[in-house]
């Protein structure tokens, strides 16, 4: 079912492509076949594809209910670190994402804060002054430092 | 002898200090990415690179460190194969055949050494080959034009789809993906913006580490829900920690055909280390295996799938660095990295760029030595490291590899696409859609319709220059023959119930 249902995206994904490119204003080209082509054919061979596979689809083993949800929860957290890493800085951002996902991976609370701790404070050391890429502070340590 | 005396100056490069200290480095961390479940040696790349570009490393000082990272974790890979039943990438499962049952019965040790000098007897074969088979195929290939060039991906995308994962249909799906994905962005020749929603962050397309990342690590550690941690598993205890030379020698064929096969199938592009140890594993049971005693522990039964594994490492990097074309998911990495360097991969890589390839070529002669001398004396420094719990591994991943996506252009919003690809790929290994094809397909996405039209715009828009010049013809052939392979695998598994044993594992 899922099989189908994904080939069904597939197909849907394959027809956008081949009406993006048909409608693709091109004020002049260089050579015969021009920008519209390539997503034309891409679209087209993903779309006939799909038509095999939602003809045929196999039976695929998910697996239970508590690791689904476990797998949305990596997925809602890798969300809320993109949303608060600029807002909170790397560190603070850092150490929430690996406190919950080391929680998923069944660690005790202790050892989650640990990890937590650990890996913000050995990544910012290394990447932050060490390679010198300009990670965020966050506003609060922002506020801090301007206030001082 | 030409060759010799660039390989010479190969050397020269190698034994500058950094270089050397990157070949260490690239060996340890490759040995570690492919002896940890669930990391290989694609999620080393990924996290290395970034490092290597804010370092501002020369290329070949990074090539020559992410090539260790590629040819150590196969190396690596044999670590928790042998002494966990578990796999450490897909190239190794034909290792826990043998290698496991050896550890039950005490041998882990040797059998840890004994594959560590079939891998090292392996890559050395592979890469004498590529020093002197790809300065050859690489002359051969400078007659190519734009249309040869658009035939030859047509080639490897077609054995892509015949050789990888089970079905042709989903191999070419993942092309299909993988040639969206690259679609995305403005249009080289004419400016014309495709597919970026007017999303400024899109405009030159989807960045190559977040395509990675998203693909590889995001959607690993969402499938690593599914495993097991490593540190529940009772480890065998490693007693003799060397292999004595009869046992070497009573490998020495198996070890000898097995390298010669693994650097034939790694030659072929999209091929790879699983292919390459099935063929070899399958072969050598056939001819030597008179007792039945492969699968049961049988020294020979290790050594063909390692040696083989190793060796298609050195292979696949014949048809990336002479052809530009990759022959497995890990070289279209090293591919997409020199992109990034502004290198254009093709068969003037080696008139362009002779430091950067003779350096890489003799820095694998040194590699594999390293990889050799060093996993002898810390074996068991690596099985410690086998038991890093997953509350801390893979939060460390994930942080690494999205702090090398933002280092790239100091942007969250590839943060937000890299985790969006992970659910796509999530989906799609879920789907058992291989993930080779997709990455091929977007690496390759740019060069291959650059070549096309470039191919039309000569013609003038006839369609015959694609069956004109002897090497069409030859490619087309051959892209034809690739189709009969899978019938004839089908026949050869069916007949010699090659089905049977992977699917008891």
């Amino acid at each position: 079912m899922i099989d189908r249902l994904f080939g069904v995206f597939l197909l849907l994904l394959g027809l956008f492509f081949i009406w993006g490119g048909t409608s693709l204003e091109v004020p002049f080209s260089y050579d015969p076949l021009g920008p519209k082509f390539f997503p034309i054919a891409a679209g087209g061979l993903l779309s006939l594809l799909s038509l095999f596979v939602i003809a045929k689809p196999k039976k695929i083993v998910f697996p239970e209910l508590n690791t689904i949800v476990k797998t949305g929860l990596i997925v809602l957290l890798l969300f809320i670190y993109q949303l608060t890493f600029q807002p909170l800085g790397f560190i603070l951002a850092t150490a929430i994402l690996v406190f919950f996902m080391s929680r998923i991976f069944k660690g005790t609370s202790l050892q989650a804060l640990g990890s937590a701790i650990g890996v913000s404070v050995v990544v910012y050391l290394i990447f932050g002054i060490a390679l010198d890429v300009p990670l965020p502070h966050g506003i609060i340590l922002d506020a801090l430092l301007g206030a001082s | 002898m030409e060759v010799l005396s660039l390989l010479g100056s190969g050397f020269g490069t190698v034994f500058q200090p950094l270089n050397l200290f990157l070949i260490f480095l690239g060996s340890i961390l490759g040995t570690l990415f492919g002896a940890l479940p669930g990391l290989g040696p694609i999620n080393g790349v990924a996290i290395l690179l970034p490092i290597c570009y804010t370092l501002g490393l020369p290329v070949e000082s990074s090539l020559i460190l992410l090539a260790g990272i590629y040819y150590g974790a196969e190396f690596g890979g044999r670590i928790s194969s042998i002494l966990l039943n578990v796999p450490g990438d897909a190239g190794a499962v034909f290792t826990t055949l043998d290698g496991y049952p050896l550890a039950q019965k005490g041998l882990a040790g040797p059998a840890l050494a004994l594959s560590g000098v079939s891998s090292f007897i392996g890559g050395t074969i592979a890469i004498i080959g590529l020093t002197f088979f790809a300065p050859i195929l690489a002359s051969f290939a400078i007659d190519f034009g734009p249309s040869e060039y658009f035939v030859l991906m047509i080639f490897a995308f077609a054995t892509v789809s015949a050789l990888m994962g089970a079905s042709p249909v989903k191999s070419l799906v993942g092309v299909a993906i993988g040639w969206i994905i690259g679609i995305v962005g403005v249009d080289s020749t004419t400016g014309v913006m495709r597919f970026s929603f007017g999303e400024a962050e899109l405009y030159d397309g989807f960045e190559f580490l977040t395509v990675i990342v998203g693909f590889f690590a995001v959607s690993e550690i969402m499938l690593m829900l599914e495993h097991h941690s490593s540190e529940n598993f009772e480890m065998p205890k490693i007693t003799r920690i060397y292999v004595t030379m009869k046992e070497i020698l009573y490998c020495k064929w198996t070890i000898l055909r097995s390298s010669v096969i693994g650097f034939v199938v790694g030659v072929l592009p999209g091929t790879g280390a699983s292919i390459a140890s099935a063929v070899s594993y399958t072969l050598e049971q056939k001819l030597v295996d008179k007792e039945g005693t492969f699968g049961t522990g049988d020294m020979r039964g290790l050594a063909a799938p390692e040696s083989a594994n190793n060796a298609c490492a050195g292979g696949a990097l014949i048809p990336m660095l002479t052809l530009g074309v990759p022959g497995s998911a890990t070289t279209a990495v090293l591919l997409g990295a020199l992109m990034l360097y502004n290198i254009n991969p093709g068969p003037m890589l080696f008139v362009d760029q002779p430091v950067l390839v003779w350096g890489l070529i003799a820095s694998m002669y040194v590699g594999n030595i390293m990889l050799l001398v060093i996993n002898f004396p810390l074996v068991r420094v690596f099985t410690k490291i086998l038991q890093v719990p997953y509350w801390l591994l893979v939060p460390s991943v994930i942080v690494l590899a999205f702090v090398g996506v933002y280092s790239v252009n100091a942007s969250t919003f590839s943060l937000g696409m890299a985790t969006m690809l992970g659910i796509l790929g999530y989906f799609l290994r879920k789907l058992h859609y291989p993930m080779a094809p997709v990455i091929l397909g977007f690496v390759l996405c740019e060069i291959m319709e650059d070549n096309l039209r470039r191919a039309f715009a000569i013609s003038g828009g006839e369609i015959n220059i694609f069956f004109g010049s002897a090497i069409n013809l030859t490619l087309w052939g051959m892209t034809l023959a690739i189709f009969c392979v899978p019938m004839l695998s089908k026949f050869i598994a069916k007949k010699y119930s090659l089905g049977k044993k992977i699917a008891s594992k």
